[in-house]
């Protein structure tokens, strides 16, 4: 318990508010901590990182969207990956660097149906006190993401750098100074990803005590490419020597405090009785496939804030449409080329409004649905339930 | 989707198999920067297992509900087959002809091997281009939006910039018409050639086509042969519009050939040499009905001398199976601004 201890003591040093429980809680969860060194190491084998926390993230596969590729799709129910996670800064750079086991090295090569495993990194555009976090997959239209990727290929690995608005928007940008590696270990079986970026990116400023961080990792043999991938949640990186904004912790920490997580029985009935009638939860497919994001495994990769957000008020999280055309409707009218209207029944949103009614509930019944949403993994024994 | 669309017709009863279709179209698209494996317009033996090999079983396309089905990428080496080469320095010295490679797959491998036994085996070809759909698989498909039909012909083409080499598109297109070009890490397709289009060209391999079989226009264009063969005399068919993605390309399907011989060698009248069944696999429920135009039609040229259709399919002028000239609205601007697929093609 070092690392959380180490946590402790940087929030109760970077800032004046009282100890929070949860705070404490949502740090040792989901805090990663970026010890300040002297020069942040290029070489990913550097015995610096030695001196780095390690701080272990599970990333699971990505289901709220149904990408098409029959193999790929084979492998949905695959467990979480567990991905290490080391950060250190100097003040004018910051390094992350992943660590995962994957038994096969997939490099992609010149055949066809051959994919490169990677890993990647997403910070929000803007972030900081009353500014909510993106949506996980790749942003959304009002809080867009920069995505940092390293990717394996044929004869080595090579970076990219992108800003991401929602399904289908992350396009290239090249002017963030990111540098990088993706290194195999043919012994251990472990991949180690290497990202490196200035601490200020053309404005973009992560010398701040608090950064929500989200990672991903592809496994190539799995056919994993582009939304087939396995994703962690909201993060919140730790800057040694910078303060933390107390009260962005608190808004962070939602999910993690007394009484914000309930009964997951309860929640699982409530779920069960009015989710499913757009979504599919589990076993629960009472709906065709894709009209709207698929609810099963919802909490690895969203936030407590993001859940009881999209049940309360959908159009403030829009999840952004996928393509259009992936469902047509069969009974429509056909042009004159005998095209077939895009089915409406198969958009998420409509404009600026989610086609999701609001769900004002109270507190309470929030409570219940997120305990089944997204059941609490790093619980200590005196949340939740036992405040009841 | 689009305001006009374009549309080929190929009558099967003509195609030879040459492959001088083909030849074009290598030659002038794939021959070069990582398409090399690549056949834009192939012609396969049907029946067959096709190119890529079991084409057909690899999913993609709608399904009965309008919802896009999943599909497979296909492998270069044992789905798609990549070039080989032969010994040629040694066969000059004597040696026996050799392929320097283990062969395992072409895009002609089962050529001419059809189905039945002689006298009464059978076999067509069926020559394959991108369909360029009203209801593209591969459009639909595309996670990036990086696929986009054109308005002004419906010619369907592959953002290169946008299109980050994901290969989902291959996936979604039942006809498998969409290729990786592992080289530079993007999906490439047949283009109509569309720089010819704009010039009021038919496509390399309509243009070099030996046997005459291939027709090009616009649908909405009465005068069109496409739109003759497609809606006024209905002989041409899309190939497996159980898929659900509308084809563009239409086939005049094969007259079922002559009859199938007895044991004794004598013509066993009323038989059919190519099954009418198969057939409808193909082009579907209407297939009796364009064979049976089509017989009608060659009985009334007998009888009177006259039918347009015959005319029109026989084609005494080359230039009377194109009708690209007119009419045709003002050019529009590349999608989005990007790239469209010719990006990046060197020559």
């Amino acid at each position: 318990m070092m690392v959380s201890t180490l946590l402790l003591s940087v929030v109760m040093a970077t800032s004046a508010a009282a100890k929070d429980e949860g705070v404490d809680n949502y740090l040792r969860a989901e805090g990663i901590y970026a010890v300040k060194v002297k020069k942040v190491p290029r070489n990913i084998h550097s015995n610096t990182w030695a001196t780095a926390k390690s701080k272990t993230v599970q990333a699971h596969v990505q289901q709220s969207i149904r990408l098409l590729d029959k193999k790929a799709n084979a492998q949905l129910q695959r467990g979480a990956t567990d991905v290490t996670v080391q950060a250190l800064h100097d003040g004018q750079r910051i390094g992350v660097r992943l660590t995962w086991t994957d038994a096969t090295e997939d490099r992609g090569d010149d055949e066809t149906h051959h994919f490169g495993d990677a890993a990647a990194m997403e910070v929000p555009k803007t972030f900081g006190r009353g500014i909510r976090l993106p949506y996980i997959g790749m942003g959304d239209a009002q809080q867009k993401v920069l995505v940092y990727l390293m990717r394996a290929f044929e004869h080595g690995s090579y970076g990219r750098e992108y800003i991401g608005a929602g399904f289908g928007s992350l396009t290239r940008t090249g002017t963030g100074g990111q540098r990088g590696d993706v290194v195999y270990d043919k012994k251990r079986k472990t991949w180690t990803a290497l990202f490196i970026r200035p601490l200020n990116s053309y404005g973009h400023n992560m010398r701040q005590g608090a950064v929500p961080v989200a990672f991903a990792v592809w496994d190539g043999s799995k056919n994993e490419r582009g939304g087939n991938k396995a994703l962690t949640s909201w993060k919140t990186l730790i800057l040694g020597g910078y303060p933390a904004d107390a009260a962005y912790l608190k808004e962070l920490s939602f999910g993690y405090g007394k009484g914000d997580v309930g009964d997951p029985a309860a929640g699982k009935a409530m779920v069960e009785s009015m989710c499913i009638a757009c979504h599919h939860v589990g076993d629960k497919k009472f709906v065709p496939a894709g009209m709207a994001p698929d609810l099963t495994g919802v909490g690895n990769y969203a936030t407590y804030g993001y859940l009881r957000d999209s049940i309360m008020n959908p159009s403030q999280v829009l999840v952004p449409n996928p393509n259009a055309n992936r469902h047509y409707q069969k009974g429509g009218t056909p042009d004159p080329h005998g095209a077939l209207p895009n089915d409406p029944t198969y958009q998420w949103s409509m404009g600026p409004a989610s086609k999701m009614p609001p769900f004002p509930l109270p507190p309470e019944q929030i409570a219940h649905m997120l305990a089944f949403l997204k059941p609490p993994a790093h619980k200590p024994a005196d949340d939740g339930k036992e405040s009841k | 989707m689009s305001k006009r669309q374009l549309a080929m017709v190929m009558d099967l009863n003509k195609c030879i198999g040459c492959q001088t279709c083909t030849v074009s179209c290598k030659t002038q698209w794939t021959n070069r920067d990582g398409r090399e494996y690549m056949y834009w317009n192939n012609v396969e033996t049907k029946p067959g297992k096709g190119y890529p090999a079991r084409w057909e079983e690899m999913g993609g396309g709608f399904d009965d509900t309008g919802a896009l089905r999943d599909g497979e990428v296909p492998s270069k080496y044992t789905d798609y087959g990549v070039p080989w080469d032969y010994n040629l320095d040694e066969i000059m010295k004597g040696e026996a002809l050799e392929a320097q490679q283990k062969l395992k797959q072409g895009p002609n491998w089962d050529e001419d091997a059809g189905l039945g036994e002689h006298p009464n085996s059978y076999l067509f070809y069926l020559p394959r281009i991108c369909n360029h759909c009203s209801n593209p698989g591969c459009l639909a498909a595309c996670p990036r939006g990086a696929i986009f039909k054109r308005d002004q012909d419906g010619i369907v083409l592959v953002d290169q910039k946008r299109c980050e080499g994901l290969r989902y598109c291959i996936a979604g297109c039942p006809y498998k018409k969409v290729y990786f070009n592992p080289k530079r890490f993007k999906s490439e397709k047949c283009i109509f050639c569309f720089p010819r289009i704009e010039k009021g060209l038919p496509p390399a391999c309509a243009q070099q086509c030996v046997g005459r079989i291939r027709f090009v226009g616009y649908l909405d264009d009465k005068e069109s042969q496409v739109y003759k063969l497609v809606h006024k005399y209905k002989v041409a068919l899309p190939l497996h519009q159980e898929y659900g993605t509308q084809p563009n390309v239409f086939y005049v399907p094969p007259l079922p050939g002559p009859p199938k011989f007895d044991k004794f060698g004598k013509p066993i009248e009323g038989s059919e040499r190519i099954p009418v069944a198969y057939l409808e696999e193909l082009f579907g429920p209407d297939t009796k009905k364009a064979l049976k135009t089509l017989e009608d039609e060659m009985a009334k040229r007998k009888k009177t001398g006259k039918s347009e259709l015959l005319d029109l399919l026989i084609a005494y002028k080359h230039e009377d199976m194109f009708r690209l000239e007119k009419p045709r609205p003002e050019p529009q601007k590349a999608h989005g601004g990007g790239l469209v697929q010719l990006g990046g093609t060197s020559r």
